[in-house]
């Protein structure tokens, strides 16, 4: 197992973010989680690096992360691509890129090349400042921040929102990709459940911090009940 | 090993170098000191800019870190009678000891509160000085006959003009690099630098420590420029404001627009003062301040990049057709 988290649980003074969540992820695999807004995704992938104070075991290749600082924690090998919010607007975009490189000196010109080739546009405008690029573009930057420090396991925080469905399939075709041609483990926090299950092999869904189910693609798509919370069929057959 | 545009940008540091070298040539030695004085502005705006302008951690204490570098070097020269070349040194080191102090408050606390307790330091200096042992500080009067490091005008102005120079074009590099970026990212997106697997405590402490250190070498080299140093002239709000408005009015995080805006503000008051004497002409300061800051919120710095790209590419397109 490549990344093992048990038990996790987040609060924020006397909020509960994270209520004793347990996920896996193999290596190799696209493993994702759905959830509603406020669910606690985001503060999921921010306890596996370390960003916020949690309880729980997060081990990382037999590695326990929870001891570790997060510079620590990214020299290991996790990339992360947090919502495009969290980019550096005023910086172009190879600066951005640079800033993730950080941790991965030696390999800068090759994972430009790997970022390049992945997102095209972005070696077109790579001295744009990232504050004026469009939604999508900025969302390939904050990817393409990830990727430059040689990640083994890609964390992606809401790649598709507020993204058209052509920018959406371009997001999705890159972390296929990267997967199949670079053998990169990744784990996406997403609310779009039909982009996650086209792409992800084990989804675990996540409701007011608890996981409240898991399975694969297809088993999701058979369980009744999700089909109805997360895709909209109790909605379609009315 | 520098980003792109470095060389473009050599180029204009070295028009300004050979201008400046030559500026003694035809200017009167009262023009002379002026510039003497914007030069140490200049010294005071870089090394806010390195601190407040690359990191967002924005000081309203810096006048704390000057002072620390000038009562160092006063109170070691005018009481031990020690040399120069020893007390400026020492007082730098103690003043890059106090920026340390500067940076615990930024562990916890950023944004308005960590301007407040900067502003807090400079305030808590200010009180120190003048009822803690005011035989050996001077008390409110301050200590004079601090000695010259170099007499003449002339002389003065090439000695601050020097150092200015050396530690804007050392900086103006430094953020140049990847270290420069890295520096500038934690400005716009702290949590975000972290996610990257930088460590922003080590490199707040090293834009902290880089920043008290010019802080000190200006500060000290000031005051024996003044052959007196006074906590009123010091930590006077005034004083603050002037290093504050240098670096947002040429454009903070450039370095290159803190030096501009220190020579815009110093030659403004300065050519004002014979035609209006009094305190008015801070009105004038202001208005101006203010206009061009609407005009162009990133600074002089930003103003002058777009005219000279809008002239470059008339030029080009002139040339084309």
């Amino acid at each position: 197992m490549m990344l093992q988290i048990q038990n996790l649980s987040v609060f924020y003074s006397k909020a509960m973010s994270l209520n004793r969540a347990s996920i896996d992820v193999e290596a190799g695999d696209i493993a994702a989680i759905i959830g509603p807004v406020g669910a606690g995704k985001s503060t999921l992938l921010d306890a596996v690096l370390g960003l916020n104070d949690a309880t729980g075991s997060i081990t990382f290749e037999d590695k326990n992360l929870r001891q570790l600082p997060t510079s620590k924690i990214v020299r290991l090998g996790i990339g992360y691509a947090p919502e495009r919010g969290n980019l550096f607007t005023q910086m172009n975009v190879r600066e951005n890129l640079l800033v993730g490189a950080y941790t991965s000196r030696a390999a800068i010109e090759s994972n430009l090349d790997l970022v390049f080739d992945l997102f095209p546009i972005l070696k077109k405008r790579q001295n744009q400042e990232v504050g004026t690029q469009s939604g999508g573009e900025r969302q390939m930057v904050s990817l393409g921040r990830a990727l430059m420090n040689s990640p083994r396991l890609l964390l992606v925080d809401e790649p598709t929102i507020g993204l058209s469905p052509k920018v959406c399939v371009d997001i999705a075709t890159a972390l296929t990709r990267l997967n199949s041609q670079h053998g990169l483990t990744i784990l996406i926090a997403e609310q779009n459940a039909n982009f996650t299950l086209g792409l992800a092999q084990y989804i675990y869904l996540l409701e007011a911090g608890r996981i409240i189910g898991s399975g694969t693609a297809d088993e999701l798509r058979a369980d009744k009940a999700i089909q109805e919370s997360y895709f909209g069929n109790r909605a379609r057959s009315t | 090993m520098f980003a792109k545009g470095t060389n473009k940008g050599f180029l204009g540091w070295m028009i300004f170098g050979i201008a400046m070298l030559a500026l003694p040539l035809f200017a009167s030695s009262a023009t002379v000191r002026i510039f003497v004085f914007a030069n140490y502005i200049a010294i005071f705006a870089i090394s806010w800019d390195v601190l407040s302008g690359r990191t967002g951690y924005i000081s309203f204490g810096h006048p704390f870190l000057i002072g620390i570098g000038g009562y160092t070097t006063a109170l070691l020269t005018h009481h031990l009678d020690m040399p120069l070349y020893i007390t400026i040194p020492a007082a730098v080191l103690v003043t890059m000891i106090a920026g340390t102090l500067f940076f615990l408050p930024a562990l916890r606390i950023r944004g308005t509160y960590f301007a407040l307790v900067t502003l807090a330091f400079m305030e808590l200096m200010y009180g120190l000085v003048q009822v803690v042992a005011p035989d050996i500080t001077g008390g409110t009067r301050g200590l004079t006959g601090l000695p010259s490091i170099v007499t003449g005008a002339v002389s003065n102005y090439y000695l601050s003009f020097g150092v200015m120079f050396t530690l804007g074009l050392a900086m103006w590099l430094l953020i140049r690099t990847r270290l420069g970026t890295a520096l500038g990212s934690i400005g716009m997106n702290e949590e975000a630098v972290r996610a990257c697997g930088l460590n922003t405590t080590k490199l707040k402490l090293f834009a902290f420590t880089l920043s008290a250190m010019i802080a000190g070498l200006g500060g000290a080299m000031y005051i024996h420029y003044l052959g007196s140093i006074a906590p009123r002239g010091l930590f006077d709000v005034s004083f603050l404001f002037t290093i504050l408005v240098a670096c947002l009015l040429g454009g903070a995080g450039t370095i290159t627009g803190p030096i501009m805006g220190a020579f815009f503000l110093t030659l403004l008051l300065e050519f004002l003062r014979p035609y209006i004497p009094g305190s008015e002409r801070y009105l004038i300061y202001g208005v101006a301040t203010l206009v061009l800051y609407v005009l162009q919120p990133r600074g002089i710095h930003r103003l002058i990049q777009i005219t000279v790209n809008w002239f470059v590419e008339g030029f080009m397109r002139r040339k084309s057709t």
